[in-house]
């Protein structure tokens, strides 16, 4: 069949989606499933029925995976929070990922190993989000005991911390140790400090926060002007590691290796751990593995000497993500990625064809016309969605695009040449941070003056 | 319509078993894991430490000024440690109503 994996990764979606707004017991889905999948097995050789029960079953795969994923122990945080009143809560746990300071607090998530009020205590589980005046210096893996009040954050559905522990005494923080944590993580936000370091050390404050959005894909020291600003123009894509960034690392590696005389099916074997060890240090966000599992595709049919799919690549990238995490299907970022790679993948050859870019003269106008119909794809769909989510309409974007998304590419590969020169040679940083400062100006002036033409965008 | 070779299907239901066996031990595991009642893990949280706290933080304390921060400072830098927090009644503005809103908010190590 064309496109199997892409048309299970639907149906697997179609299961979740059905299963969030539908109430049903799983127990009921379980055995239903079982039964199919057995039937299944015995008429695997009747092509009509075992079609119909393979798509059938998938569906059932996505909703019962949601209604796993939905279905939270009775240890959970949220449930031990139900039996208690409101009030203080004194709370045990692991800090989960790298705490962040911002205007004199400490935002982190905490993997909760106990949770108590005055006078006793109960096991729980589950991650809460915690905020904290604190002058002790934090890490992934301490131990603490907290006390402070919590209240209920209107996160995205999919996020998992539907808690917010506020701790406002220092007094009310105390660190038991430094033993938790998962040696791999350490080591992951190691590295992420490390290369944020060396990224950031001669950089103004403006232009680091939005190549450590580029280049790693922390937008969390970004201004909120410069937020806004990109939002307004439909350009924000460019601050989020992306198949672009993934692409890059995978053709210099590649080239890199090329030079030095490595064979194409050991080069190809080389690459793979760089791409997953890229994917992670930049938070291994839904953009970056989506792109990460669809290049590891490629490589593997290129090396396998089998012509890969992008359909394929698509869905198979989807249903990792969604056997991981099936809350991911109502976020934001999950489905402008998708929705974007989609909807290039899907209109750009016909708009081409119709348009007959390709054979416009000079080549230069051809090239400038291929990219106004690829921004226009992916725009299409996406500006439905920004328009949902954000009550923002920016007809503006495809014309910002194709302005910004080249100058974000010269931050790109000078951020990625940077982390490399300060990495060798050091003192030939100076060039790059130049470079880099002034492209950043001039993506900030050409946004600035982009939004203020008429008719740039509408706010509802 | 779109039709999964049989090889497909295979990988269909050897996903889907597997995916059955791993949600069923989850479950279980969810189901079994109920919060146990255990031992308060700490009665000095949300106490300051009156031998290290700094002026900020005994300003915290509900009841404490700047002015009667700075007199614990001082009495601390003259007398030497906190022994006992009863001491804290030598110190001029604090009297023994006073003395019994403070005392559950200090500890002494």
């Amino acid at each position: 069949m064309q496109h199997s994996l892409f048309w299970l990764a639907i149906l697997f979606g179609l299961g979740i989606t059905v299963a969030r707004f539908l109430s049903a017991s799983w127990v009921v889905v379980f055995v239903l499933l079982s039964c199919i999948v057995i039937i299944l097995t015995l008429v695997i050789k009747r092509a009509l029925i075992s079609n119909f029960l393979s798509f059938v079953s998938f569906f059932l795969l996505g909703a019962l995976i949601f209604m796993n994923y939905a279905y939270l122990p009775r240890r959970h945080i949220n449930n031990i929070i139900r039996e208690y009143k409101k009030g203080c809560f004194i709370i045990k746990g692991i800090i989960f990922d790298q705490p962040l300071e911002k205007r004199g607090r400490v935002y982190f998530l905490l993997d909760t190993l106990a949770t108590g009020r005055d006078n006793y205590a109960l096991t729980s589980c589950g991650l809460i989000r915690v905020c904290l005046r604190n002058k002790i210096r934090l890490q992934y893996g301490d131990e603490l005991v907290l006390k402070g009040r919590l209240r209920r954050a209107n996160f995205l559905y999919s996020r998992r911390p539907i808690f917010l522990f506020n701790v406002e005494k220092s007094s009310d923080c105390e660190k038991l140790g430094s033993h938790g944590g998962f040696w791999a993580k350490r080591f992951i936000i190691t590295s992420q400090g490390k290369i944020r370091e060396l990224l950031l050390r001669k950089m103004s404050p403006v232009a680091g926060a939005i190549l450590q959005a580029m280049v790693l894909g922390d937008r969390r020291g970004l201004p909120w002007h410069v937020n806004r600003l990109m939002m307004k123009s439909g350009t924000l894509h460019i601050l989020v590691v992306s198949g672009f960034h993934v692409g890059i690392v995978y053709f210099f590696l590649e080239l890199f290796l090329k030079i030095i005389g490595i064979k194409r099916r050991a080069r190809l074997l080389i690459v793979l751990p760089f791409l997953v060890f890229y994917c992670l240090v930049t938070g291994a966000s839904v953009p970056v593995v989506r792109a990460t599992v669809m290049c590891i595709f490629f490589i593997l049919g290129a090396f396998t000497n089998r012509e890969p799919d992008i359909y394929n690549s698509l869905g198979l990238a989807a249903l990792c993500i969604l056997l991981y995490n099936p809350g991911q299907l109502f976020d934001i970022g999950f489905q402008l990625s998708f929705s974007s790679v989609l909807a290039i993948v899907a209109f750009y050859p016909r708009l081409k064809k119709i348009f007959q870019s390709d054979k416009l003269k000079p080549r230069v106008l051809g090239c400038l016309a291929n990219s106004a119909l690829i921004s226009f794809s992916a725009w299409s769909v996406t500006s439905i969605l920004i328009f949902f989510y954000f009550k923002v309409f920016s007809p503006v974007t495809v014309i910002a695009n194709m302005i910004i998304v080249p100058l974000a590419s010269f931050i790109i590969l000078a951020g990625f040449g940077l982390l490399f020169v300060a990495f060798v040679l050091p003192f030939l940083t100076l060039p790059f941070v130049t470079a880099i400062e002034l492209i950043v100006l001039v993506l900030l002036k050409v946004n600035s003056l982009l939004i203020e033409l008429p008719g740039a965008y509408f706010l509802f | 319509m779109f039709f999964l070779t049989e090889q497909e299907k295979r990988a269909v239901i050897f996903l889907i078993i597997i995916c059955l066996l791993s949600i069923g031990v989850d479950l279980f595991r969810k189901i079994n894991l109920l919060p146990q009642r255990i031992e308060m893990f700490t009665k000095n949280i949300g106490k300051f430490n009156l031998n290290q706290a700094g002026k900020d933080e005994l300003c915290e304390v509900p009841g404490i000024g700047e002015k009667l921060a700075e007199r614990i400072i001082s009495y601390r830098r003259e007398n030497g440690s906190f022994k006992d927090i009863e001491q804290l009644m030598n110190i001029k503005g604090i009297t023994r109503f006073r003395f019994d809103r403070l005392k559950d908010s200090l500890i002494i190590r």
